[in-house]
C-alpha cells in the first residue's frame, strides 16, 4: 500500500502544479478561423514508469496525439506493460505477465477558450492486450504429504476494455506540455481461464480494478 | 483547494489494497450415501476412510469411525492422478470394534491449478475421469458430477448393500 500511495501522491502534486502555470498565459479569443490540421503530438506516461519503479506492476507507454482544431484529439496510446509478483515476503508464488497493448480514442476539448495554452479534456477510449499468464508456487499437499507441483502458463490470454476519461494539460515551455488524466476502466471482455482471473493485465492494470490515472509529458509538434 | 482534498482522497482510497482469497476455499469431493431409489441412505455402524500415500507407503486417516454417515466430504490430492482410499465399517463389539467390511476406492482425476491471487494459498480443483471400486460393502458408486470444487452438491454417490 505506502508504495501505491507514493505514485498516487506524485499524481496529485500535478493535478495543483499543472492549472498553475497554465494559467501564466492568456490568449485572446480569436475568429475560430484555425485549419483543421494544427499539429501533432508525442508523449511518455511517467505514471506508468514510476509506478512499475516503486511497486511489482506498472508500463511504459507513449502516445501520438493529433490535433484538429484545438477540439478534437485522436490519439494512439501504445504500451508495454510489466507485472511481476515475488518479491513481497508474503507472497507464496510467482506470478508474471509481460505483454504489450494500445489504446486508440479521441479527446474533446471541452475549455471555453479551446485555443489557450491549456486544454481540459474529456474522452474515450477501446484498448486491447494478448498476453500469457505465468503463475508458479512449490506447495505441499497437507493431506498426502507430497510436494505438489503448481504451474499456470495460460498463452494467448487477451482483454479488451474502454476507457472514459477527463484530462488537463497545459503549455509549459516551447512545445513542452505537461498534462494528468484520470481514467475509469470497464472490461468487455476479462480474459478468465480455466485457471481463474489474471492477477495483472498489461495496459489495464490488476484485473479487479477499475480506475486509473497517467501523467503525460509531451512535444507538441 | 477543496477539489484537490477530495481528489486526494480519491487517491487514498484507490492505494488502499486487499487480499481476496476465498474464505471457504477448501476443495473436496463430495459424497452422498443413497439407496437404490435414490433416497438418503445411511451407513451401519462406525465408519473410517483411509488415504494410501503412494510415497511413502503411508496411510492418512480422513475420517475416523464416524456414527450415522449419509454424506461426507474427502480431500483430494493436488497432484495424484489416481487417489486410493480404502473405506472401513467397523461393528462395536463389547467395549471393541471389530471390522465388519471394507472397500478400496479408485478415483482418477485430471488436477487443475486455480489461481486467485498471488497472495493466496495454492489452490487445485479435479476432474473425475473414472471411478472404481471392490465390492463388499459398496453395492455400487457412480459419479453425478466430475467437476470437484469448494460447492458442497454431491459428486460421487454410494450405495451400501443391504
Amino acid at each position: 500500500m505506502p508504495r501505491n500511495l507514493i505514485s498516487y501522491f506524485v499524481l496529485a502534486v500535478s493535478l495543483v502544479c499543472v492549472p498553475v502555470s497554465a494559467q501564466r498565459k492568456h490568449i485572446a479569443e480569436e475568429p475560430d478561423t484555425v485549419p483543421l490540421f494544427r499539429g501533432v503530438a508525442v508523449s511518455y506516461d511517467l505514471a506508468g514508469t514510476v509506478q512499475r519503479l516503486v511497486s511489482d506492476y506498472g508500463q511504459v507507454e507513449g502516445a501520438v496525439r493529433v490535433n484538429l482544431r484545438d477540439r478534437y484529439f485522436p490519439t494512439l496510446e501504445v504500451g508495454y506493460g510489466m507485472g511481476e509478483h515475488d518479491s513481497d515476503p508474503m507472497a507464496v508464488m510467482h506470478v508474471k505477465t509481460n505483454a504489450p497493448y494500445f489504446r486508440l480514442g479521441c479527446d474533446v476539448n471541452i475549455a471555453r477558450k479551446r485555443h489557450d495554452d491549456y486544454r481540459i479534456l474529456v474522452g474515450a477510449r477501446y484498448a486491447f492486450t494478448s498476453y500469457t499468464f505465468e503463475a508458479d508456487a512449490v506447495t505441499t499437499d497437507p493431506v498426502w504429504g507430497t510436494p505438489a507441483t503448481y504451474h499456470i502458463e495460460d498463452s494467448g490470454c487477451s482483454c479488451h476494455w474502454l476507457e472514459a476519461l477527463f484530462a488537463v494539460d497545459a503549455k509549459m515551455w516551447g512545445p513542452l506540455r505537461m498534462g494528468w488524466s484520470v481514467r475509469y476502466k470497464l472490461k468487455l471482455t476479462d480474459g478468465t481461464t480455466d485457471h481463474g482471473d489474471p492477477w495483472y493485465v498489461p495496459g489495464y492494470g490488476k484485473h479487479s480494478n477499475t480506475l486509473g490515472a497517467t501523467f503525460n509529458i509531451m512535444f507538441e509538434l | 483547494m477543496k477539489q484537490f482534498f477530495l481528489f486526494l482522497l480519491l487517491c487514498l482510497v484507490a492505494a488502499c489494497s486487499s487480499i481476496d482469497c476465498e474464505v471457504d476455499g477448501r476443495v473436496a469431493c463430495q459424497y452422498a450415501v443413497q439407496r437404490a431409489d435414490g433416497v438418503r441412505d445411511t451407513l451401519p455402524y462406525y465408519f473410517s476412510v483411509i488415504a494410501h500415500v503412494p510415497m511413502d507407503g503411508n496411510d492418512t486417516v480422513l475420517i475416523n469411525q464416524q456414527m450415522a454417515t449419509t454424506a461426507f466430504a474427502l480431500p483430494m490430492s493436488y497432484n495424484g492422478d489416481i487417489d486410493t482410499l480404502t473405506l472401513f465399517l467397523t461393528q462395536p463389539v463389547d467395549s471393541a470394534t471389530v471390522l465388519a467390511a471394507a472397500d478400496t476406492v479408485y478415483i482418477a482425476k485430471q488436477n487443475i491449478e486455480k489461481f486467485e491471487s498471488p497472495d493466496c494459498q495454492p489452490r487445485f480443483t479435479h476432474n473425475i475421469t473414472a471411478l472404481h471400486y471392490t465390492r463388499h460393502f459398496i453395492d455400487s458408486m457412480y459419479v453425478a458430477n466430475p467437476t470437484v470444487t469448494n460447492a458442497t452438491q454431491p459428486n460421487i454417490i454410494l450405495r451400501p448393500r443391504r
